[in-house]
């Protein structure tokens, strides 16, 4: 309700109009985005990318532009799909720019009848015109938007491609004069459900169609807290479904597809001769899903990264960063310059043993940015060819195992990204119940890109068979824990399905441009906090603190664990970051200050550990303070028991590695 | 037990007929026109005179005697029946007293054209789940030729495989309209990609991807009936090349 007094109060002033992207996933919504505002977000080939709303003012258009998260069916199957639809009803909406893919254009326009019904101003943009026109699809787009009655475009956006027919065919927005004829008795429900909802700010037929479609559970959701007419619209659509033997959507649907075949008659036609289709995707795609190559595939993949980001990132690379260029060029002339500060306490307190130079600087900047750049670079690769889609298909069975299924892929891998990401993106699960179970995944063992990255830097001087047992250890764990969390929280697995994007080749462009971004927010999001824990450090030390904190956690970190009591402060930093306590380790590593065991086990317990403060409070916000400490308990108490009998099993068993 | 129903007035005159025929094939007889039984075996004469009159039946000295018309519905009903205990038993999976207490209802609501369907959808079967012959019907003799396309769930099919949707039965409206976007709707062609380890089926220009729970809810007609056994296993080798 504050929402439309809000979007009201704008109109008055007549602030801002806005543009609604809207359209099926994966089809290029965030590109078009970008091309519109000039703002960078991130965008990549598998559906669910985006998840919240960003808005951004149109560079050429006098149009506030809002892009939502893709939309499979009519029907909102998750919370992020409920995003668009929710926009539509409440903002201030002065046109929607539905961004479809012109290879697909049944699809696309089954959705934008759908839209016809709002009433809004439409332009259709259909995206990504090069696929279709290599499948040898030819679109008559005058013809189309004679018939539609709006304008449509066709873009490229990612060569931006179509941009000035877009920005005109964005000056003039029309509402379609398409009127679609429903069976009777939805006509009937739908004019009744009509008379008892509230105002909103499109037509009110639109949404009575869209619950009529839709599972009852979606009356509550928009017209929660209005009983009467929850009750009210839930009887007719009960009555109206109990007339008829087909779900009321197929009745919907069939008045619309019949449309939608018309339309494809008049508009689009095949070239001749087969569509060009690259040998090389249709081999991978059926390499990657296949039962045997698929796994082989995997494993391949994985071994690269380690490759890349463990040996050469944060091998090589570390190396050069801390001996050559923090080592020799950069700190010398730096604690030079320091030591003609008077004050001893201000000369320890930037170059000292807890220094903000030699310590906090040095560590975000000199381990961590290299290596996590790096993770980020394939990272991106991979989620711009489209494969994120196909480990969906490999994972699905694993996955139901503890409770999900491969839909919750996505968030899973996004989590070796980074868990607040990811844990924000567990938003696209259908169910509570596989959200929370995600999360505690998540939250419990999922390494973040810098820790990962750290992680296969340290045991690329440990050595690849720990390495093997370490993932393996960790899997088994996570498995376990998800195993039980699905039969603590009981309840059905939803059943999988998804659209798996085709093959394509990742733009060097796209690839440096995320990686640079990322990065970027990552030395603006943990320099702070590298610097914040430093300091905290060094007030510890300064006041005696920290020694009576170590004995503290002594019993535990050196009687538990058989860790150096120096760890502790590894740990102490844990709370505030993860990768500051995987950088603290592995600098500990490389100064000999832990054996290979002491190592293996103060990974495990890191990686186990809770997560970082930003993912603590994602996770109490997206959750729930109850579900979210809960998790962060469970996760804390874990880690320490078991590292505590990985540590004894390894050492009862002789293995030192 | 077997075959004997128990005569309910509407349909006491099919039921009678039943009979007759049941009668004569434990006295290895093949029913035909002009077939005859003593009146004896058929007990109560007084329960034959509806027969009489509407020309089912007529009776010569101690013998009852059946018609053209009399065989042609007696030959209805014990087809009905006997395709009916083939369907509750083989595809419902029935035990026996349910199984026959259904069919001695179904046997009188059936028409020709519903049997029929029942005969083509079980492969055209020659005997009930007792042995006993069942009377063949018009579809039995076109049979080898022209036999109708089967509705199978995805599950069913092998991979790469061509079908037509026929239609997706699931209730769940989101599910319902994700499919029904991504061009999995009735009469639209599918093409079965794999089955592990998800199922793979390609509409369109879409790839779809989902599990067992939801490729048992979609229900298609095969294109060509399959001749190889190939039920759908890892297929080791992998070709080179476009996908189509």
């Amino acid at each position: 309700m504050q929402d439309i007094n809000a979007a009201a109060i704008a109109e008055n002033h007549g602030e801002e109009k806005r543009l609604v992207l809207v359209g099926q996933p994966n089809v290029g919504k965030s590109k078009i985005f970008s091309l519109l505002t000039g703002q960078y977000v991130i965008v990549s080939n598998y559906p669910g990318t985006t998840v919240e709303i960003s808005s951004g003012k149109a560079t050429e258009l006098d149009y506030h532009v809002v892009d939502t998260p893709g939309i499979g069916g009519v029907v909102p199957r998750s919370e992020e799909e409920l995003v668009a639809l929710q926009t539509l009803l409440t903002d201030h909406v002065a046109a929607v720019l539905q961004v479809g893919d012109a290879k697909n254009l049944r699809r696309t326009l089954l959705l934008t009848l759908a839209l016809v019904e709002t009433g809004l101003p439409l332009v259709l943009d259909l995206n990504m015109a090069d696929e279709a026109e290599r499948k040898g699809y030819r679109i008559d787009q005058s013809r189309l938007s004679r018939s539609l009655g709006f304008p449509v475009a066709m873009t490229v956006a990612t060569e931006g491609r179509g941009k000035d027919e877009l920005l005109n065919s964005l000056r003039r927005p029309a509402r379609s004069p398409i009127r679609i004829t429903y069976d009777p008795r939805v006509e009937a429900a739908a004019m009744q459900i009509a008379n008892h909802l509230p105002d909103y700010r499109i037509s009110k037929r639109a949404i009575a169609l869209t619950l009529l479609s839709a599972n009852p559970s979606l009356v509550d959701t928009l017209l929660g807290g209005r009983e009467k007419e929850c009750r009210v619209v839930k009887e007719i659509i009960a009555r109206t479904q109990s007339e008829v033997l087909e779900p009321l959507q197929q009745l919907i649907m069939n008045a619309r597809t019949a449309c939608v075949e018309r339309l494809i008659r008049e508009c689009q036609t095949m070239a001749k001769g087969p569509g060009f289709r690259s040998r090389i995707a249709g081999f991978l795609d059926r390499v990657s899903i296949h039962p045997f190559w698929g796994a082989v595939m995997l494993f391949g993949i994985l071994f690269v990264i380690y490759v890349f980001v463990g040996v050469f990132a944060a091998g090589t690379v570390v190396d050069f960063f801390q001996e050559v260029i923090f080592g020799e060029v950069l700190l010398p002339p730096v604690v030079q310059l320091v030591s003609h500060i008077p004050f001893s306490v201000m000369r320890d307190f930037l170059v000292g043993p807890y220094g903000q130079i030699t310590m906090g600087i040095t560590l975000a900047l000199g381990i961590v940015l290299p290596t996590v750049s790096a993770f980020f670079l394939v990272f991106s690769i991979l989620e711009d060819s489209g494969y994120l889609p196909r480990l969906q298909v490999m994972l699905n069975r694993i996955f139901s195992f503890v409770g999900l299924n491969g839909k919750a892929v996505i968030p899973i891998v996004l989590g070796f990204g980074c868990g607040t990401m990811a844990v924000i993106v567990t938003r696209i699960l259908e169910t509570r119940r596989e959200r929370i179970i995600a999360t505690l995944i998540l939250a419990l063992g999922i390494p973040c890109a810098p820790q990962m990255g750290l992680i296969l830097g340290l045991f690329a001087k440990i050595g690849f068979i720990p390495l093997v047992l370490f993932f393996v250890f960790l899997t088994v764990q996570l498995v376990a824990a998800g195993w039980l969390a699905s039969k603590l929280f009981p309840g059905e697995t939803t059943a999988f399905v998804t659209e798996l994007p085709p093959y394509r080749l990742p733009q060097a462009r796209n690839i440096v441009s995320k990686t640079l971004y990322r990065s970027y927010w990552f030395i603006r999001e943990v320099i702070p906090w590298f610097l914040v824990g430093t300091a905290m450090l060094f007030l510890a030390d300064l006041t005696g603190a920290l020694p009576g904190l170590k004995r503290l956690m002594e019993p535990v970190v050196v009687g538990m664990l058989d860790l150096p009591a120096k760890t502790s402060e590894g740990f102490i930093l844990g709370f505030l970051r993860r990768e500051y306590v995987a950088a603290y380790f592995f600098d500990m590593y490389g100064k000999g200050l832990l054996d290979n065991l002491q190592a293996f086990v103060a990974t495990m317990v890191m990686t186990l550990f809770i997560p970082c403060t930003a993912s603590t409070f994602v996770i109490i916000k997206e959750r729930g303070i109850g579900v979210g400490l809960a998790i962060v308990g469970f996760v804390t108490f874990y880690a320490i028991v078991a590292g505590t009998i990985i540590n004894f099993a390894l050492r009862l068993l002789h293995i030192t590695f | 037990m077997e075959e004997t129903c128990k005569p309910c007035t509407a349909e006491e005159r099919e039921e009678i007929l039943e009979e007759i025929w049941t009668t004569l094939e434990l006295d290895r007889i093949t029913p035909q026109p002009g077939s005859r039984i003593g009146l004896a075996k058929l007990g109560n004469g007084q329960r034959l005179s509806p027969l009489i009159q509407g020309g089912d039946i007529r009776t010569e000295a101690d013998q009852a005697v059946l018609t053209e018309q009399g065989y042609q519905k007696a030959k209805e009903v014990v087809r009905n029946h006997r395709l009916s205990e083939r369907l509750l038993h083989d595809v419902l999976n029935l035990q026996s007293e349910e199984m026959e207490r259904s069919a001695c209802r179904y046997e009188h609501m059936l028409d020709t054209e519903a049997a029929d369907s029942i005969c083509i959808l079980l492969g055209h079967p020659r005997t009930c789940p007792h042995g006993k012959s069942i009377p063949p019907g018009e579809c039995c003799d076109a049979g080898e030729t022209s036999l109708r396309p089967l509705v199978v769930p995805l599950t069913e099919l092998d991979s790469g495989e061509d079908a037509t949707v026929a239609y997706v039965g699931t209730r769940d409206n989101g599910r319902l309209s994700y499919l029904t976007s991504l061009g999995v709707v009735t009469g639209r062609p599918v093409q079965l990609v794999q089955k592990r380890p998800s199922f793979i089926v390609k509409v369109d220009e879409n790839s779809v991807a989902f599990d067992e729970s939801i490729a048992r809810e979609i229900f298609v007609r095969p294109a060509l009936r399959r001749r190889s056994r190939d039920r759908g296993g890892p297929r080791w080798r992998l070709r080179w090349g476009g996908g189509r």
